[in-house]
């Protein structure tokens, strides 16, 4: 392919913000390879999505939960049109809302393919983009084949 | 307490792409309802602008030549603003807050900075302005979503999942509005067909939504102006259509789709349940409803919970023409964001005020005295209002 010389650099994937002290157990995380959430002990709750104080008991969290990488996939969609530079490098994608507890989900995007359904059991993926790791998910084994 | 009433309507014209700013079409639209309404645009002392401000309520003040100033609002629920706003201006004149307020919303969907539907909107990941940015950039930016078709796309996905007949109503709204865009002179989609063939073969965008699922671009602005009923009005040269009763309604955890308890669950059927309370009326007591279609399923859903049928009905009730003008409950006589244009919601309460006048020409429902009007926007953010044009207490 032959580039512009002035071509703009190739989009890059959005990343969560990095400066955002609520978010600093949650991404720490996932530099690991573990999700973790805010927990508020008095209450015994999760906070999720992370929040200054607990919804309903109105207490900081003050402890962190973490959560198996895993759960269902409780709805999804799948994007022939793309609404960011990096995304349409990306068409079809697949963005997942799982359910890894009652009532607690996360989004992610579909790696690794697959045809998914709504109660697919999938597993977390850790997938670094420059400095900072994304949370994404796969089918589990075998799902694919059914 | 006396009443409010909606005594003036002003729309631009409804383009695809126009060499006015969104500043000049909010004022034109204003304007327009001022003269509507029979009065002078120095009169007005209540300004609320809706959706995006891209222009404060204080300029509009200061070109109107209003000098005494009351009431000045923004309010930015994405596609529930407008109707919001025409509530709180009913609010604020029978509080006596102001006298008249003028309630205007415009946005160059199409050609301007913030298109929905299409483009790279990269720049709406990071930039605030929208509730709770945290979630926004954090949790929901780096999947690439982004843009509403998506954030409804889930929740159609997870209804239609229990509700599979969900599909087929979803074609008829798409078709129903269409048809009312051929009798309405202001409608971008007028003249042109749409068959049941159309809808099948169109090309999925965000699954499960097919492209005429998701409403159009439009550039342009619409305003009315509310007054206590009984306000003198030196030329007035229309009835008041009264502003009954509404509210907002909002789902269980407002900034975040994700993790409410039920991602299908749409806040207006709260709202509808008190206005309805306030005014001693039914759903079945509605002789139209211009229901917020930003997307075909967001339709359905706002039917079964505002109670014109049940959860799982509204197959049925969309069916044989029963939301088509001369059915039971004509929707979106004008056309919608789907087929008549895109003014965030605002064309829909011209709309409901026309019908109320007998002034809606082709489309017309017969003998009209009381109808809703809904708008829908944000993360779910649901609004109401019923009207009629007589005063029903």
């Amino acid at each position: 392919m032959n580039a512009p010389k002035d071509a703009a650099p190739a989009p890059t994937r959005p990343v969560p913000n990095a400066n955002d002290p609520l978010y600093d157990s949650y991404l720490a995380g996932l530099k690991e390879g573990r999700i973790l959430v805010p927990f508020e002990s008095r209450t015994g709750r999760k906070i999720w999505p992370p929040r200054d104080l607990a919804p309903g008991s109105l207490e900081a969290p003050d402890q962190v939960a973490e959560l198996p990488p895993r759960g269902i996939v409780y709805s999804y969609i799948t994007c022939n049109r793309a609404f960011h530079p990096w995304f349409k490098t990306q068409i079809p994608y697949v963005i997942l809302l799982v359910e890894l507890e009652p009532g607690l989900r996360m989004y992610g995007n579909l790696v690794g393919g697959g045809a998914v359904r709504i109660g697919a059991p999938v597993r977390a993926v850790f997938t670094p983009v420059g400095d900072a790791v994304v949370l994404d998910w796969t089918l589990e084994d075998g799902e694919d084949a059914r | 307490m006396g009443m409010a009433a909606i005594v003036g309507v002003g729309e631009t014209d409804y383009t695809r792409g126009t060499a006015l700013s969104e500043r000049r079409l909010m004022l034109d639209a204003a304007i327009l309802a001022c003269a509507d309404a029979g009065i002078a645009p120095r009169d007005v002392d209540g300004f609320i602008t809706t959706y995006k401000p891209y222009i404060d309520p204080t300029e509009v003040a200061s070109i109107f030549g209003s000098r005494d100033m009351r009431f000045h609002n923004h309010i930015g629920m994405g596609g529930a603003s407008a109707t919001a706003g025409v509530i709180q201006a009913a609010a604020a004149v029978r509080a006596g807050i102001a006298e008249r307020v003028v309630v205007v919303c415009g946005w160059k969907g199409y050609s301007g900075d913030i298109r929905l539907g299409s483009g790279d909107q990269e720049r709406l990941v990071e930039r605030p302005g929208r509730p709770n940015q945290s979630i926004r950039r954090n949790l929901e930016g780096p999947y690439g979503l982004i843009v509403p078709m998506q954030l409804f796309g889930l929740q159609a996905m997870r209804w239609l999942h229990d509700y599979p007949r969900g599909q087929e109503a979803m074609e008829e709204v798409a078709l129903t509005m269409r048809s009312h865009a051929h009798h309405n002179a202001k409608a971008i989609m007028r003249g042109r067909s749409l068959t049941r063939e159309d809808y099948r073969q169109a090309k999925p965008i965000v699954e499960p939504f097919r492209l005429f699922d998701i409403c159009q671009e439009s550039d342009g602005a619409a305003a009315v102006l509310v007054t206590a009923a009984g306000a003198s009005r030196e030329n007035a040269s229309h009835k008041p259509v009264y502003v009954l009763a509404g509210g907002q309604g909002h789902s269980e955890v407002p900034d975040d789709i994700a993790n409410r308890p039920d991602i299908t669950e749409f806040g207006i059927g709260k709202a509808a349940a008190n206005a309805f309370r306030m005014t001693g009326l039914k759903p079945s007591d509605m002789d139209f409803a211009q229901i917020y279609d930003c997307f075909t399923f967001v339709v359905l859903r706002q039917l079964e919970q505002i109670g014109f049928c049940g959860p799982r009905e509204v197959a049925d009730f969309v069916a044989d023409g029963n939301i088509g003008l001369g059915g039971s409950l004509p929707i979106n006589t004008h056309g919608g964001l789907h087929s008549q244009a895109h003014i965030q919601g605002m064309n829909h309460m011209v709309e409901a005020v026309r019908q109320l006048r007998g002034a809606a020409g082709e489309a017309q429902v017969a003998d009209a005295k009381v109808g809703l009007v809904t708008g829908y926007g944000g993360f779910c953010d649901g609004s109401i209002a019923i009207l009629s044009n007589e005063v029903i207490s």
